[in-house]
C-alpha cells in the first residue's frame, strides 16, 4: 500500500524541484540528457530492455515519458539515438559560431544544454526544434526498421489513417495508395508529439514558445520527406507505378532548421488572448483537449512582421552575449575557440575572439590522405602528416 | 578531413526501406493479375464452354482487368479494338492483299493522334504499353488474314477476346491468334504449373528490387559519369526484366504458354545475354523475343523484297512509331539499329578476314573459320565487342533514368541530347569509327 504513495510524492518532489530551480524553462526538457545515456561513462550500452532499466535514464524522464517508453519497447533507444544525433547536428550546424551548442557533463537535475535554455533566445529555439526533430526523425526511422514493437506495418489501415493524408498534402507529393512500411513518419510524429511535448502545457508564453519550436522541428522533418517513384512497363511505358517514402538526411533539416534560425522571429504576448484564457484554464484546468494546446497563434513583436509560419523557429528575449564567460548564464565564452584569419564572417578571428585577439600555432596533423577507390567496396588511404596552422582565440 | 558522422544511412538500412514497400506494391498489382487470369483458366478447365463462349470469357475478364488498372483509359483500348475491327471487315470488301498494311498505317496513325493530341501525357504513358500490344495484336491478324491462314473471318468475339484477353493485354507479351485460339483449351495442369507461377513472381520481384533498390544505390553519383550511365542503364533493363517476367507470371497462371507436359515453353526475355552481351544484334533480338518475332514475320518479311537494308529500317522505324511518336525512341531505336548495322558487317569482315569465329551470332553448328571459338584470337575478339555492346547498351539505356515526373509523361527531345551530351555522343562518334573501318577493311 505503501508504495504508490512514495512513488507519488517521489514525482511530486521532482516536480517541485523542476518548478523550483528553473521557473522559466519549459519542463519537458530534462529528457536531452539521454542523449549521454548510451556513452561508456554512463553504464550500459544500448540496448532496449537495458536502456530504460538504467537509473540514469529513468531519472531524466517524466512520468508521462516513463510509460511511453514502457509501452512502446525499443522506442528508448530510437529516442536516444535521437537525442544525440539531434545534438551531433546542433554542434555540426553551430561549429564555427560563438554559440556552439556545447554540452554540459550531464548530471542529474542539470540540462544537457546548460542554462542557456532558461532563456527565450533563438539558441534555445533551435535546441528545442532539433531534438524534437531528432526524435521524430529516429522514432520513424526505427519503425521503418521494425525495432519498435507497438509500430507495426498495420496494412489494413494504410488507406484510412487521416493524418497520412495531411503529411502528404503538407509533403507536397500526390496522394498516392501507399504501400509498404515506409511512411512511419505518422508514428514518428505522434510519438514525438507525445514524448517531446510533455509538460508544455501551453499556458505561459515560454510553453507556447517551446511547443511552437518543437512543432517546427517536426514539421521540417515531415515536409523534407521524399517519395520516390519508379514507373515500370513495356519499353518505358508506365503502367506499373511503385512508390516509397525516404525520410530526409538528418543534415537536410539541419540545415533546413538552421535557416530558420538566421531567420527567426521574435514573438510576444499576444495583446488579446493570452491572458484570459490562462485563467479560464487554471478554473477548469483538464477541459481543454490536449490537442488544443497546439492551436494558437503567437505574434511577432514588432507589428510591422508577418506572423510566425508553422515551420519558423520562435524566440522571446534577444540571445545574450557569447563572448565572455557568464556563469549565470552557463556561457563559457570564446576563449580558447579556434577560429579562422582569414574569413570575416562569424568564424573569422575578429569576430570569433570578440576583439580579444588570437594565438597562432603550428602543428602537424596526421590525416587520411591520397584516398583511391577499390572494386568492390573499399576505400584505401594513406597516412600523411600535414602540417596546420591553428588560431585559438586568447 | 572527413566526417564520420555523416555515414549514416547503412547500405541495408535503404535497400530494406525501398524493398520493402516495393515488393508490396510489386505484389499488389501482381495479385489483380494472377487473380484475373485464375478465374479465366479455372472457368475453362472445370466448365466446358463452346468456343465463343471462353473468346467472351477472355473479353470479359480482360476488360475488368483493364479497367481495374487503367480506369476510364479502357475507353481507348476498346475504341482501338473495335474501330480495327470494323476496319478490316470494311476493307475485306475491297481488297484481300493490302488489308495489313492499310492496317498497320492506320494503327500507327491512330496510335500517333492519340500521343499528339488527344490524350494528356500521363494518361498516355498509362496505356502506351497496352495500346501497343493491341496494335500489334490487330495488325498480325490483318496480315494473317493477308496471308489466308485463317480458314474464315473472325468473328467480334473472337477479337476481342483475342486483343483484350487478360494474359497478355498489359505487359504482353505478344503471342499470334492462333497461338492464342489452342491455349485457350483445356490443359494438363500439375503442381509444377503453381511452382512455375511462383518462381517467376518470386523472379520479377528480385528484378523489381534490384531495378528500384540495389541497381541505383551500388554506384555513387559521385562516380565517374560512365559507370553512372551503367548504371542508370541497368537499372532500366531490370526493370525491362522485371515486366518481362511478370509477363510470363500472367501468361502462366492464366494456363497460357504451357506445353502439354506442364512446363513452360515461354521465354520473352534473355537477361544473362543482355547483361553478358555477345553482340548488339543479339541484345535487339533477346530483349523482348516475342516482339522480335513479330517483327521479323509481319515487318521484316513483307518489305524483304525491297531489298534487306531497307528491310532493316523499315523494321527499325515501325517498330519506333510503335513506341510512340517520341523523339527519345527513334532515336534511341534507330541508334540502335545502326550501330548493330554497323557491327554486323564489322563482324563480318573481321570473321572472313581474320578466320575467326566471331560474327554477331555465334556459329550455328559447326564453325568453318581456321580459329574456333575457344581459341584465343576468338576470345579477345569477342570480348572486345562485348565490351563495346556495353559501352553501347550504357549510352542507349541511360536515356531512361529521369525524375519521376518526367517518366510519368513523357521525354522529351532536350532530356535524350542532355544525356547524350554529357557522355559527349560517345556511342555514336565510337560506331562511325568502327564504321569507318569496315570501309577501309
Amino acid at each position: 500500500m505503501k508504495c504508490p504513495w512514495l512513488f507519488v510524492f517521489t514525482v511530486l518532489c521532482l516536480r517541485c524541484e523542476a518548478a523550483g530551480n528553473k521557473p522559466r524553462r519549459g519542463r519537458g526538457s530534462m529528457w536531452w540528457g539521454i542523449a549521454k545515456a548510451g556513452e561508456p561513462n554512463n553504464l550500459s550500452p544500448i540496448s532496449p530492455g537495458v536502456l530504460y532499466m538504467d537509473p540514469a535514464v529513468h531519472a531524466t524522464l517524466r512520468r508521462k515519458q516513463r510509460r511511453l517508453a514502457r509501452e512502446n519497447p525499443g522506442v528508448l533507444a530510437a529516442v536516444a539515438k535521437g537525442a544525440s544525433m539531434a545534438v551531433a547536428e546542433c554542434q555540426h550546424q553551430f561549429k564555427y559560431r560563438r554559440w556552439n551548442c556545447s554540452t554540459r557533463n550531464f548530471l542529474r537535475g542539470k540540462n544537457l544544454f546548460g542554462k542557456i535554455v532558461d532563456r527565450g533566445c533563438r539558441e534555445t529555439a533551435f535546441i528545442y526544434a532539433i531534438t524534437s526533430a531528432g526524435v521524430t526523425h529516429a522514432v520513424a526511422r526505427a519503425c521503418a526498421e521494425g525495432s519498435i514493437e507497438s509500430c507495426t506495418c498495420d496494412y489494413s489501415h494504410i488507406d484510412r489513417v487521416p493524418h497520412r493524408t495531411r503529411a502528404a498534402a503538407a509533403a507536397n507529393v500526390r496522394v498516392w495508395k501507399w504501400g509498404g512500411c515506409s511512411d512511419n513518419i505518422g508514428f514518428g510524429f505522434r510519438f514525438s508529439r507525445e514524448f517531446v511535448d510533455t509538460g508544455e502545457r501551453g499556458k505561459t508564453l515560454r510553453e507556447k514558445m517551446n511547443l511552437h519550436n518543437n512543432e517546427a522541428g517536426r514539421a521540417h522533418v515531415q515536409t523534407e520527406m521524399r517519395q520516390e517513384c519508379k514507373c515500370h512497363g513495356m519499353s518505358g511505358s508506365c503502367t506499373v507505378k511503385t512508390c516509397w517514402m525516404r525520410l530526409p538526411s538528418f543534415r537536410s533539416v539541419g540545415d533546413a532548421l538552421k535557416d530558420r534560425f538566421d531567420g527567426a522571429s521574435r514573438v510576444m504576448v499576444p495583446n488579446v488572448d493570452l491572458e484570459t484564457p490562462a485563467q479560464r484554464n487554471d478554473a477548469a484546468p483538464h477541459r481543454a483537449p490536449r490537442r488544443d494546446r497546439y492551436r494558437f497563434q503567437l505574434r511577432p513583436h514588432n507589428p510591422d512582421h508577418k506572423s510566425p509560419g508553422v515551420k519558423d523557429l520562435v524566440y522571446l528575449e534577444s540571445s545574450p552575449g557569447f563572448c565572455e564567460k557568464n556563469p549565470r548564464l552557463g556561457i563559457p565564452g570564446t576563449h580558447g575557440r579556434a577560429c579562422n584569419d582569414t574569413s570575416i564572417g562569424v568564424d573569422g578571428c575578429d569576430l570569433m575572439c570578440c576583439g580579444r585577439g588570437y594565438r597562432t600555432e603550428t602543428m602537424f596533423v596526421v590525416e587520411r590522405c591520397n584516398c583511391t577507390f577499390h572494386w568492390c567496396c573499399e576505400v584505401k588511404c594513406k597516412l600523411c602528416r600535414t602540417e596546420k596552422v591553428v588560431h585559438t582565440c586568447l | 578531413m572527413y566526417d564520420n558522422e555523416e555515414d549514416n544511412e547503412s547500405p541495408w538500412t535503404y535497400i530494406s526501406l525501398c524493398g520493402e514497400p516495393t515488393v508490396y506494391e510489386g505484389l499488389r498489382f501482381a495479385k489483380d493479375l494472377i487473380f484475373a487470369n485464375f478465374i479465366l483458366r479455372a472457368t475453362i478447365q472445370y466448365i466446358p464452354l463452346p468456343h465463343n463462349v471462353r473468346h467472351s470469357l477472355c473479353l470479359v475478364i480482360g476488360s475488368f482487368l483493364l479497367y481495374h488498372n487503367v480506369g476510364g483509359a479502357l475507353v481507348w483500348i476498346v475504341g482501338l479494338t473495335t474501330g480495327s475491327y470494323i476496319l478490316i471487315i470494311l476493307l475485306s470488301l475491297v481488297t484481300k492483299r493490302l488489308r495489313g498494311l492499310l492496317l498497320l498505317v492506320t494503327v500507327i496513325l491512330f496510335l500517333l493522334t492519340c500521343e499528339v493530341y488527344i490524350m494528356n501525357p500521363k494518361m498516355w504513358q498509362q496505356i502506351r504499353g497496352i495500346q501497343m500490344i493491341a496494335a500489334m495484336k490487330i495488325i498480325s491478324v490483318a496480315m494473317e488474314l493477308d496471308r489466308d491462314l485463317f480458314k474464315k473471318m473472325l468473328n467480334p468475339i473472337e477479337f476481342g477476346g483475342y486483343i483484350l484477353c487478360p494474359a497478355n493485354c498489359i505487359l504482353g507479351p505478344w503471342i499470334s491468334f492462333h497461338t492464342y485460339n489452342q491455349y485457350l483449351n483445356v490443359k494438363f495442369l500439375s503442381r509444377r504449373w503453381l511452382k512455375i507461377i511462383g518462381v517467376n513472381l518470386i523472379l520479377s520481384m528480385f528484378f523489381l528490387v534490384l531495378s528500384n533498390c540495389v541497381v541505383p544505390w551500388y554506384i555513387d553519383d559521385e562516380m565517374p559519369k560512365w559507370l553512372v550511365a551503367y548504371r542508370d542503364a541497368q537499372s532500366f533493363r531490370m526493370s525491362h526484366y522485371f515486366v518481362s517476367s511478370m509477363s510470363i507470371v500472367s501468361m502462366v497462371s492464366a494456363g497460357f504458354g504451357l506445353t502439354n507436359d506442364c512446363h513452360s515453353e515461354l521465354q520473352v526475355t534473355k537477361p544473362l545475354f543482355i547483361e553478358l552481351p555477345r553482340s548488339l544484334v543479339q541484345v535487339v533480338v533477346f530483349w523482348n523475343i516475342p516482339m522480335h518475332q513479330w517483327l521479323k514475320n509481319y515487318v521484316f518479311k513483307t518489305c524483304q523484297p525491297c531489298g534487306q537494308f531497307t528491310a532493316i529500317f523499315v523494321t527499325y522505324t515501325v517498330s519506333s512509331l510503335l513506341h510512340g511518336l517520341n523523339f527519345q525512341f527513334s532515336a534511341v531505336l534507330l541508334s540502335i539499329g545502326t550501330f548493330s548495322y554497323v557491327e554486323y558487317n564489322l563482324r563480318n569482315k573481321f570473321a572472313s578476314a581474320l578466320e575467326v569465329c566471331c560474327l554477331a551470332n555465334p556459329c550455328v553448328k559447326q564453325c568453318d573459320h581456321k580459329y574456333k571459338k575457344n581459341s584465343l584470337l576468338a576470345v579477345v575478339t569477342n570480348t572486345l565487342f562485348s565490351v563495346i555492346t556495353v559501352i553501347h547498351l550504357a549510352y542507349l539505356g541511360v536515356m531512361f533514368e529521369a525524375s519521376f515526373s518526367v517518366q510519368e509523361s513523357g521525354y522529351s527531345y532536350f532530356h535524350t541530347i542532355s544525356k547524350w551530351e554529357n557522355l559527349n555522343f560517345f556511342s555514336h562518334g565510337l560506331a562511325a569509327f568502327l564504321y569507318v573501318i569496315y570501309l577501309m577493311m
